[in-house]
């Protein structure tokens, strides 16, 4: 495979430029299968996270659409809706992506095969591992990080796994400096394992369960700076670093700016990571550490508009190219909506405006406009680039690839813009008031039920956006068919010189960073612990942070039975439990919710979408038979309901087998149970039961009180409810 | 600084006062030449650090002088964009994969918003938590709930005023009864049927009453609630007259016996109702 015309020198050093057959040039090929192979896996994994995401979203305006199984409803299949697109769909992406464009920038073949074979498979197989356990409802419940531990640990292999295929290739490079796409892997690299690691703290049950480490105002808190910097280093920079390659490349135009690519990837790396807390605005956070997290997103604007200007203005002077190159079109989408999101997110991180968004389908809107814009947008460019290119064969059809482009672009809109309508709606519903000084929708359901068109409008979007990925995997396919993989390109370049001393522009101090990279990895890594540690370290450590409550007592054996219930069945995913300090929710819900309220919420349950009501003051609110009936038909409570039924949790025998252990693991954490509760913790439970269960019977429900639901109204029944025994104590 | 408060104070200090400049003691003295110092000291330093940038400038960059000064727009120094025919020179050396890089500078509107955010983030932590108290949350609920206890206070006393668990009279009116079943279909249905015929709550159309059948009583339990029973207070969520009207309605059901009405709970109590009517 090894060309045998002299070799050109494409090295940068400026004294070779321009001379042939010097001394000292390598032959070498790069690994395309690796790549194919990860393009594959994202065509696939995306539509299959796509079709997960509409029928999710169908089930939102037909309950019916859950098929009746509980391991198809919304509680538990979102989160694989979730998963499969950022991990599967996106992860894939940029490992295709970064496989491709590294060993081109770094003028070597990745590390090795092996570990490339093993990341490829190791990924995939977690990928499977959370396709099979989510729907069975092994779920630790945070948002973006909801597999249980054992598979937590694998995700952390396999990512070392990348991180030395990644770094190995970088130190065998024969380039000296390394391009600004390759900085942006690197910090993605570093903080992704951070991030995880930190996020992932849990005291393991048995194989598939799991209490996390940390409590109530600490765990949201983690849990957020997780799940905003998941979006900040695996939805943003990895695909900044792919925009650097694929847009010159696709447009044949310099990059704008070196200079602007050096100050937004180091701002934006250091103040992503502080702006985690707007998640958790007019909370129970304490007030600076909303501000801080108010105030970096708010200079997080032109960061991240660094990026999306560099790719702008790189297209400068090829606009003429853009109206006839699909693939542009894709890539000039992608970036639009990169800087719509990454404007509106700071300016939904002004408390007025998350007063009115937070909890609606405005965020849902949001995450889509750069989900659906940026991520699915340019993954679609790039291999709709790549393709053609690894198996030396034009594209199946160009008319396939406008119409999936116009479908798609047809489909965002769709989905955004009934979206935002709704948000809106719902958030300034909630607020209303009646000149009598009531609240003009008392109901909630009131609320949900206006939502439905533009539900129904967001569905309709969804399948067209599945649609044109469709259509995008026959297209490739096809292609594929056509031609034959190239599956190792041959290529050469001079080896790179130990001894080098930089002249000229090369003296420019960032030059160093970027002939060092494990500088530049401890560089990053510095970056982005700063904002960690200034943000989580005061929140652990200074008790005045969360006032404790000392009639806030933990829960009985049967409410944490209950609890876990309320998780595996993904409640958290339509209900909070986060009354906010607002005279509208003040008076729909009771007292907000305290601080102290939560330290033993292993996790914390406070929710980031409001499809049903808050329920953290449930606890009294209604007898146990409502709760009974409200599980076995929703409707039957609240006519018009859109919650799907639970009959299983009526039938289903509760397992206490393991009742002890999880009493021992959140003892462990730190709930302060005693050896008697822990050993007589089934007895206990049983006693709690059998209560339960009388009291159904009382209001002619007949339910054995070893069965699901009576674990799970007890939890919540007793939520919320300690805070009133001190006003009863105060009285 | 010192010696501008010291003029400042002075300046504007009642005509009773001494004047500053007016010494009378050593310690004044010494003051004031202090201030005078620190002052020169102050001139002298900056007069230094502008020379010294002037020749930094000169030595980094000695042909910035004898380049002619180039002719660019307001618009285009706004946006730091240079014509694409001068392209060619920006190019950087180095290629990657092809990839060339342009040296462009960042453009000044992208640096003034950077800066203009940052002066925001200050200020807006300045403003919550150096000047104000910390405690913006709670704060601004207190205030939230003080206004709307105010407005719904002047409301009530506007409409329902005289209307309270003593004063309460059964209304017979049918837009009354009308607006009375509105409140009972949108607040009531979900615990008592929407014919009042019972289902997790009681039955309202019989003569058996849990908490009292009469107007006051049905008012009163509306009003109040039995919490340890499952029905909320209603009083924050509906003001005298509303509670009447659906106090109203309620027992304009009774002896309608609807379908599946649910079994009689507590005592009979058709004389007190009779009296009301």
């Amino acid at each position: 495979m090894i060309s045998q015309k002299p070799p050109t020198i494409i090295s940068s050093d400026r004294t070779t430029l321009g001379q042939t057959n010097s001394p000292g040039v390598e032959y070498f090929s790069y690994d395309n299968r690796i790549v194919r192979n990860f393009a594959i896996a994202t065509i696939v994994w995306g539509i299959v996270g796509m079709l997960v995401g509409v029928i999710i979203a169908s089930q939102l305006f037909a309950p019916a659409a859950n098929l009746g199984t509980q391991y198809t409803t919304f509680g538990r299949i979102r989160p694989l809706h979730t998963n499969a697109v950022i991990f599967a769909f996106v992860g894939n992406a940029i490992f295709m992506g970064a496989y491709y464009s590294l060993q081109r920038l770094c003028k070597a073949r990745m590390f090795s095969d092996l570990l490339s074979k093993i990341h490829f498979w190791g990924w995939q197989a977690i990928i499977v591992a959370a396709a099979i356990t989510l729907p069975l409802g092994l779920t630790t419940s945070h948002e973006y990080a909801e597999l249980e531990w054992p598979i937590d640990i694998a995700i952390t292999l396999i990512w070392v796994v990348f991180g030395i295929n990644m770094f190995g290739t970088i130190i065998n490079r024969r380039e000296r400096h390394l391009y600004v796409a390759i900085w942006f892997y690197i910090a993605t690299f570093v903080t992704v394992a951070v991030l995880h690691i930190v996020n992932s703290f849990e005291m393991p049950v048995s194989l598939f369960k799991s209490y996390y480490m940390y409590a109530g105002v600490q765990d949201a808190l983690v849990q957020w700076w997780y799940g905003h910097n998941a979006v900040a280093f695996f939805l943003t920079t990895p695909f900044l670093g792919l925009m650097y390659y694929y847009l010159p490349k696709m447009a044949n135009r310099p990059i704008y700016s070196y200079k602007l690519s050096i100050l937004h990837f180091w701002a934006l790396i250091f103040i992503y990571i502080w702006a985690g807390p707007h998640h958790l605005l007019y909370s129970s956070l304490p007030d600076w550490a909303q501000s801080l997290g108010t105030v970096f997103s708010i200079m997080l604007i032109a960061p991240s508009w660094g990026g999306m200007i560099n790719g702008l203005l790189t297209l400068r002077g090829a606009w003429d190219k853009v109206r006839e190159d699909t693939l542009l079109k894709f890539m000039v989408v992608a970036i639009t909506a990169y800087g719509m999101a990454t404007f509106e997110g700071p300016m939904l991180s002004l408390k007025n405006v998350n007063a009115i968004a937070h909890f609606t389908d405005w965020v849902v809107a949001h995450v889509h406009v750069g989900a659906l814009g940026w991520n699915g947008f340019m993954a679609f460019a790039i291999l709709y680039w790549l393709i053609p290119r690894l198996y030396r064969t034009p594209l199946y059809s160009q008319k396939l690839l406008n119409i999936h482009f116009w479908i798609g672009t047809l489909g965002i809109l769709l989905y955004a813009i009934p979206m935002y309508i709704s948000g809106f709606t719902q958030g300034m519903m909630w607020k209303e008031f009646t000149p009598e000084g009531v609240l003009k929708y008392p109901n909630f359901l009131e609320t949900t039920l206006q939502l439905l068109p533009m539900h129904q409008m967001r569905a309709l979007g969804g399948a067209f956006y599945l649609a044109g990925a469709i259509l995008m995997a026959y297209n490739l396919f096809k292609t594929m068919a056509a031609g034959s993989l190239l599956a190792n390109e041959s290529a050469e370049a001079p080896a790179l010189t130990k001894a080098y001393t930089p002249t000229g522009s090369d003296t420019y101090w960032h030059r160093w960073f970027e002939r060092k990279p494990i500088p530049l990895l401890i560089g990053s890594l510095v970056v982005i612990l700063i904002g960690s540690l200034v943000e989580l370290i005061p929140t652990f450590m200074v008790r005045s942070n969360v006032p404790t409550i000392a009639v806030v007592q933990p829960y009985t054996a049967l409410e944490v039975q209950g609890r876990d219930l309320y998780i595996r069945e993904g409640c958290v995913n339509c209900h909070s439990q986060m009354v906010r300090p607002f005279r509208s929710e003040t008076e729909r819900y009771g007292e907000y919710s305290k601080a102290g309220e939560f330290v033993y919420d292993h996790p914390f349950l406070w929710g980031s979408k409001r499809t049903g009501p808050d329920l953290h003051r449930e606890g009294g609110k209604y007898p146990d038979s409502w709760h009974y009936h409200h599980m076995r038909d929703p409707t039957s409570m609240s006519p018009g309901s859109i919650m799907p039924s639970y009959p299983w949790l009526l039938t289903q025998q509760l397992d206490i087998s393991t009742t002890s252990d999880k009493l021992r693991a959140l003892q462990k954490v730190g709930v302060p149970y005693d050896e008697q509760t822990i050993s007589y913790a089934n007895a206990d439970l049983q006693k709690q039961a059998q209560d339960v269960s009388a009291r159904l019977a009382k209001d002619g429900i007949s339910v054995k009180p070893d069965r699901e639901i009576v674990a799970l109204i007890a939890y919540l029944q007793r939520l919320g409810t300690d805070i009133k025994k001190m006003e009863t104590a105060s009285k | 600084m010192n010696l501008f408060i010291l003029f400042h104070s002075g300046l504007f200090a009642p005509e009773t006062s001494q004047s500053v400049l007016s010494i009378s003691s050593g310690e004044d003295l010494l003051l004031l030449s202090l201030a005078l110092l620190l002052l020169v000291g102050l001139v002298l330093v900056a007069a230094m650090a502008i020379y010294l940038l002037f020749i930094l400038k000169r030595t980094l960059n000695p042909t910035a002088t004898s380049q002619p000064a180039e002719p660019r727009t307001l618009w285009q120094r706004i946006t730091g964009l240079r014509p694409l025919s001068q392209e060619k020179d920006l190019m950087m050396e180095h290629a990657y994969d092809g990839i060339v890089e342009l040296d462009n500078p960042t453009p000044p509107w992208f640096m003034w918003l950077f800066y203009s955010t940052i002066g925001f983030a200050a200020i807006y932590l300045l403003i919550f938590h150096v000047i104000g108290s910390g405690d913006i949350m709670a704060q601004e609920y207190t205030k939230e709930m003080a206004i709307a206890d105010q407005q719904r206070e002047e409301y009530i006393k506007k409409v329902a005023g005289s209307i309270n668990e003593n004063t309460v009279t059964m209304l017979k009116d049918a837009k009354s009864v009308d607006a009375g079943k509105t409140l009972f279909t949108q607040y009531c249905t979900a615990c008592h049927g929407e014919k009042g015929e019972g289902k997790v709550g009681p039955n309202l159309t019989d003569v058996y009453w849990l908490h009292g059948g009469n107007v006051k009583a049905v008012f009163h339990t509306i009003t109040e609630g039995v919490p340890e029973k499952g029905m909320i207070s209603w009083k924050k969520q509906l003001n005298p007259l509303q509670i009447q009207q659906v106090t109203s309605y309620v027992l304009s059901l009774q002896g309608t016996n609807p379908a599946g009405a649910k079994e009689p709970q507590g005592e009979k109590e058709s004389s007190s109702v009779a009296m009301a009517n």
